[in-house]
């Protein structure tokens, strides 16, 4: 069950017209999410970039 | 004679270009065959029966004048209510979306309509593309052919349902996580997820910007074949498009198997996997072994991970192109749908580069593996097509909620963008199963060779659903 911290912080980001239900639903989804995510090993994380890049220009007409 | 709704390209186009067939009565053999299933499937949101008739009476017209475009001319197809066509709404099955006209077409649509495809309508989906099951709130469920009580897949659910029941010859989905192969799994046809960047994304709406990947879906290997043909290559409108050279996908399709190296994963493609779908999978790679395939473990220790961190890009993406409809128009959302992308909200920055970091990862996995093999091999989705209403309930061998594992094992080529095909390998208490072929980027002449010489050799993909064999 979600503390009611979880719950506030929901609402704040989601906004405040969420129920307490639907927050609290929430909350449990992010949370599994980000426990997955934390299971990453860090160490592995560290070593590589993600495949994001800057996509130089515009080029000089 | 067979009737002409099972016939597909190849056995279509030649009698099109002699004339033993005409485009017009292959539309209206479609359009009657929807008239008497569809009421039953709901795999289609809009029919265009005007516009396709017009543009079947000018396929007649050219053919007949000796101007044949090819083996789409005459064809008719299906296009998931995603993409845009010229006139019609794009509704991306969702109700905020029910009234938006689209001016011009999809890339995809324009090349499909240059050679000569004739779009019967637009194709059911989960809403907003965002679910695997196509239990869609706003147009009601779409349902699978081969047992009407059962979730065709999601999201092209209704292209692959409309496929399979001989609605449509081919059609096109989009892939962002499974959504291509999952519905060709569980209907019992072909489905190719092409490298990122191969077909244009100009005018399909989308879920997540890094992971949607357009592509055919049809009931054989060689129709994907000619459809992706038809709408490979780059795309002044799409910046994603690749220039990389679009080869003949047909020309390799029958050079079978010999000599050539499958690669089957040590890790996470054989773990929550119901065992009758594991042994059906084993059994195809056997058969391809039998053919002359040399077969290997491969090693892909990430895998594992490759779900979360799909869930958390899919999720943040379809936040960011959604915030402002989730603000105020949050009532007009299916709620599962809602969940998912409004979690995409509560996601910190860094949690969501941790998961395109995985991606790096997992690319580094799969180029390790393509070293030594041609293609990985293994199952589409871990389990059958489960009951309509029921997907949310812990239930099989695992006593795991169907959608919580059903895109486990496609959304890793999503993350590294490979091309990816499910083929038709068996039955599972009567509902299909299919094989997953995945190859190195820009790899669909090898994935769909590999697909051809399974497809060749079994009778899995010349059965037909259920459904369209009572219709028969």
């Amino acid at each position: 069950m979600p503390e009611r911290a979880d719950v506030e912080r929901v609402r704040a980001l989601v906004g405040t017209n969420v129920t307490d239900e639907h927050a609290q639903t929430l909350a449990t989804y992010y949370a599994s999410l980000s426990q997955a995510v934390a299971a990453f090993a860090t160490d592995e994380l560290r070593a590589v970039e993600p495949p994001l890049r800057s996509i130089p220009g515009p080029a000089r007409a | 004679m067979t009737d002409l709704c099972e016939l597909n390209i190849a056995d279509l186009a030649p009698l099109l270009q002699k004339r033993e067939v005409s485009p017009l009565e292959l539309v209206d053999a479609h359009f009657e065959r929807i008239e008497r299933m569809d009421r039953k499937l709901n795999s289609y949101i809009r029919l265009m029966p005007d516009q396709a008739r017009a543009a079947a009476r000018t396929a007649e017209a050219e053919i007949g004048r000796g101007e044949w475009r090819g083996p789409l001319h005459g064809v008719p197809v299906g296009i998931k209510d995603l993409f845009d066509v010229a006139g019609v709404p794009n509704t991306m099955g969702s109700k905020i979306l029910r009234e938006s006209v689209a001016e011009t077409d999809a890339t995809l649509v324009r090349r499909l309509k240059d050679a000569g495809a004739i779009v019967l309508g637009k194709h059911n989906l989960h809403e907003f593309a965002f679910g695997i099951t196509s239990e869609n709130p706003h147009f009601g469920a779409v349902h699978n052919p081969w047992d009407l009580t059962r979730v065709p897949g999601g999201s092209s659910g209704g292209t692959a349902s409309a496929i399979a029941a001989g609605l449509c010859v081919v059609g096109i989905g989009s892939d962002t996580g499974a959504s291509i192969r999952a519905p060709a799994s569980w209907c019992g046809i072909v489905g190719l997820k092409p490298t990122y960047g191969r077909v244009s994304r100009a005018g399909g709406l989308p879920l997540a910007w890094s992971l949607d990947h357009p592509g055919p879906l049809a009931r054989t290997v060689a129709d994907c074949a000619t459809v992706l043909q038809a709408i490979a290559g780059p795309d002044s409108r799409d910046p994603a498009t690749s220039h990389e050279g679009v080869p003949d996908y047909s020309a390799d399709l029958d050079a079978g198997v010999q000599g050539i190296r499958i690669g089957v994963p040590r890790e996470h493609f054989f773990e929550l996997v119901e065992p009758e779908v594991a042994r059906l999978v084993h059994e195809a790679i056997s058969t391809l072994e039998a053919l002359g395939a040399r077969v290997e473990e491969v090693s892909l220790p990430h895998a594992a991970h490759a779900q979360a961190a799909g869930n958390v890009i899919m999720s943040v993406e379809a936040a960011a192109w959604h915030e402002r409809w989730l603000h105020e128009r949050s009532a007009d959302y299916g709620p599962d749908v809602l969940q998912r992308i409004r979690g995409g909200l509560l996601v910190q920055a860094t949690e969501y580069l941790h998961a395109q970091q995985l991606r790096t990862l997992l690319q580094a996995d799969f180029a390790a593996a393509f070293q030594r093999v041609d293609v990985v091999l293994g199952p589409t989705m871990p389990l059958v097509a489960p009951e309509i209403g029921r997907t949310l309930e812990p239930s099989g061998a695992f006593n795991m909620a169907p959608r919580a594992i059903a895109n486990r094992l496609t959304v890793p080529c999503n993350l590294t963008g490979m091309p990816a095909a499910s083929v038709p390998c068996g039955f599972s208490a009567g509902l299909p199963v299919g094989l997953q072929v995945m190859g190195p980027a820009f790899g669909e002449p090898m994935v769909l060779r590999v697909a051809r010489a399974y497809e060749a050799a079994t009778s899995w993909s010349r059965q037909p659903a259920g459904l369209a064999a009572q219709a028969a």
